[in-house]
């Protein structure tokens, strides 16, 4: 454990009062003040956790040292490369945690969007309010927020061995009120002196936890805060029996025996592609690993296994620089940098001679094509005009159709009319003959000579 | 470094699922080495080394970025025997959304991009008087198409 010396908590202390230095509210002028952390000396792979020395109310949290579950790529700041920590968007749409866009408008690139470089107006520092207003940066909305104070997040204090997950929001609480390895000021008396050492909640009781005890085995002087790591890492007395040998090894050489131990029963190294076999490393290394299987291709099989993972990463990296790009597009904002920035150097130094090439043929073709239309609009135009005179002669048609019913009518009314006098002329002849008939009998003593005459005229009638 | 080196830890992932871009081990995590190699020229037929030396305001300063032996130093007009590479992204251009990726994607570029055979103009009296950090050398950019 590391609460051993008190060399060790000094440190600690100073480089946890830096840490809430570099808590999201804090202004940044502030981080470049504090004195340069050398690298060699704190590790950032290593944090140690989360301890408090003041005031609990005051116990700013350095949101950037925690460990996420998930970190969906597009809530990622781009500056910090986390999921944001009170977003702030620009006027370009791009968004930023607070601290991240503010400490760029300090630096040498000034008052430009990071992504984009577009111009951003803001105003300093009004001095009657001492709110910063900014006109072209502002709050982002409030379900950003939400949604990343909602990730799941790792305890602070996951080296020393919490395995708290929770949502981001709760960090806080869950490290003031309730993580049992966040570390308080030991605040029991020694000898007339206050403690004072970094403690672990857990061992937070009525009594000291540094007084020193004895240990139960060997005797040795240990606290109750060292005791479990003295059992496990120092006590020559504290032993455990092997399963396999029937021997006792103390805990601290326990785990380099088992390693080696010919009795102990163990799995095949192939159990993990499917052998099931068990039994001792004995009998393991002289009979089972000629026959297995399943060690014999493990080889292969972790072959696979390696190329799949590389595929599998390169996938996903892939992926992600496909949605920026998709992303950046439908923003209509394929030029701006992030990304973006790799997309315009390449087009920049790779394909000024195929973009030329590609405009000369775009005008050689739209030449054509103008060509082309003109070609067809001269077409249109004549068939218009063939079009009209087919209309002029169409209406022509119709109206001698109509002519010709007419026509037609005024033909059947004469042909009506004709049968009808037709019809009176016969009844007159009728009329006629009657009457001669009548004539005849009258003047049947007419003499001979007048009879051929009439007969002629009779001759005559029948022919009407 | 402010939350610089946590955010470098992220950025030597990304390095990861690269094949012509490749990180080189470093203890020293403010120092890092990325071979590169360039496809597809047969000015650069050779794997090449940049370093960066990331200091402590990164990300909102540029890192120190330059071309170090034992190999070669690429020849390229923006680039001098001594290894500085006169590219305005690591010095006036500098965006802290850049990262040691896109840096070393803009520098692959510009060499995949280039048919220009020869060292910049005055490499020789640049390189006596240069000082050791690029950064604190003052460029002049005046070229957009390399």
């Amino acid at each position: 454990m590391d609460s051993n010396t008190d060399m060790v908590d000094d440190s600690l202390v100073a480089q946890s009062l830096e840490d809430v230095h570099l808590t999201a509210s804090d202004s940044p002028q502030e981080r470049r003040g504090s004195s340069p952390r050398s690298v060699e000396s704190t590790p950032p792979s290593t944090p140690n956790g989360y301890d408090i020395t003041k005031e609990l109310e005051d116990v700013p949290i350095d949101l950037r040292a925690l460990v996420y579950i998930s970190m969906p790529e597009h809530l990622n700041c781009p500056v910090c490369q986390l999921p944001f920590i009170n977003p702030y968007t620009t006027i370009c749409g791009h968004t930023f945690c607070k601290t991240c866009i503010m400490e760029t408008i300090k630096s040498p690139l000034g008052s430009k969007c990071p992504l984009d470089r577009i111009e951003l107006n803001y105003n300093d520092e009004r001095p009657d309010s001492g709110e910063t207003t900014f006109n072209d940066i502002f709050p982002a909305p409030i379900i950003l927020s939400n949604i990343t104070d909602d990730l799941q997040v790792r305890c602070l204090n996951e080296p020393r061995g919490c395995t708290w997950v929770g949502p981001r929001w709760q960090i806080k609480q869950h490290l003031v009120n309730n993580c049992e390895h966040t570390r308080f000021e030991c605040d029991h008396e020694i000898d007339n002196k206050v403690c004072g050492k970094l403690t672990e909640r857990r061992f937070l009781g009525f009594e000291c936890p540094h007084q020193p005890l004895a240990c139960d085995k060997c005797g040795e002087e240990v606290t109750l805060v060292t005791k479990d790591h003295h059992l496990m890492n120092e006590c020559t007395k504290n032993l455990r029996k092997c399963l396999g040998c029937n021997l006792e090894f103390p805990e601290k050489v326990y785990e380099s025996h088992e390693k080696y131990c010919e009795k102990i029963y163990i799995k095949c190294p192939g159990s993990q592609y499917g052998c099931e076999w068990r039994g001792s490393r004995e009998v393991l290394h002289e009979i089972h690993t000629s026959e297995c299987v399943f060690l014999k291709l493990s080889n292969y099989f972790e072959k696979q296994e390696t190329k799949y993972t590389d595929l599998a990463d390169e996938n996903r990296m892939l992926r992600s620089q496909l949605s920026t790009i998709l992303d950046s597009i439908t923003q209509g904002k394929l030029t701006n940098l992030g990304y973006s920035l790799q997309l315009e150097e390449i087009m920049d130094n790779q394909s000024v001679e195929p973009f030329k090439l590609f405009d000369n043929l775009q005008e050689k073709d739209f030449i054509q094509l103008l060509m082309e239309f003109e070609v067809l609009k001269t077409d249109v135009n004549r068939l218009r005009s063939l079009v009209s005179e087919r209309d002029l002669d169409k209406q022509l048609v119709t109206v001698l159709a109509n002519d010709n019913v007419q026509i037609k009518d005024e033909l059947d009314n004469h042909t009506v009319a004709l049968t009808s006098i037709k019809q009176q002329i016969q009844f007159m002849l009728m009329d006629r003959r009657r009457l001669r008939s009548k004539f005849n009998s009258t003047e049947s003593v007419i003499p001979s000579e007048q009879d051929s005459s009439s007969s002629t005229s009779n001759r005559f009638t029948n022919k009407l | 470094m402010g939350f610089g080196s946590n955010r470098i830890l992220k950025e030597l992932k990304q390095f990861q699922a690269s094949d012509s871009l490749q990180l080189i081990p470093s203890d020293d995590i403010s120092v890092q080495y990325v071979d590169m190699k360039v496809g597809n020229n047969p000015l650069y037929p050779e794997t090449y080394r940049l370093r960066f030396i990331i200091e402590d305001d990164y990300p909102f300063a540029p890192p120190q970025v330059q071309f170090v032996g034992p190999n070669k130093i690429p020849i390229h007009p923006h680039i001098y025997s001594n290894g500085h590479i006169c590219l305005n992204i690591l010095y006036d251009g500098w965006s802290p959304a850049n990262s040691l990726r896109t840096v070393s994607l803009s520098v692959q570029s510009m060499l995949s991009g280039n048919t220009d055979g020869s060292r910049p103009e005055g490499d020789h009296q640049y390189c006596k008087s240069a000082p050791k950090n690029p950064l604190h050398s003052k460029w002049v950019f005046d070229d957009d198409s390399i």
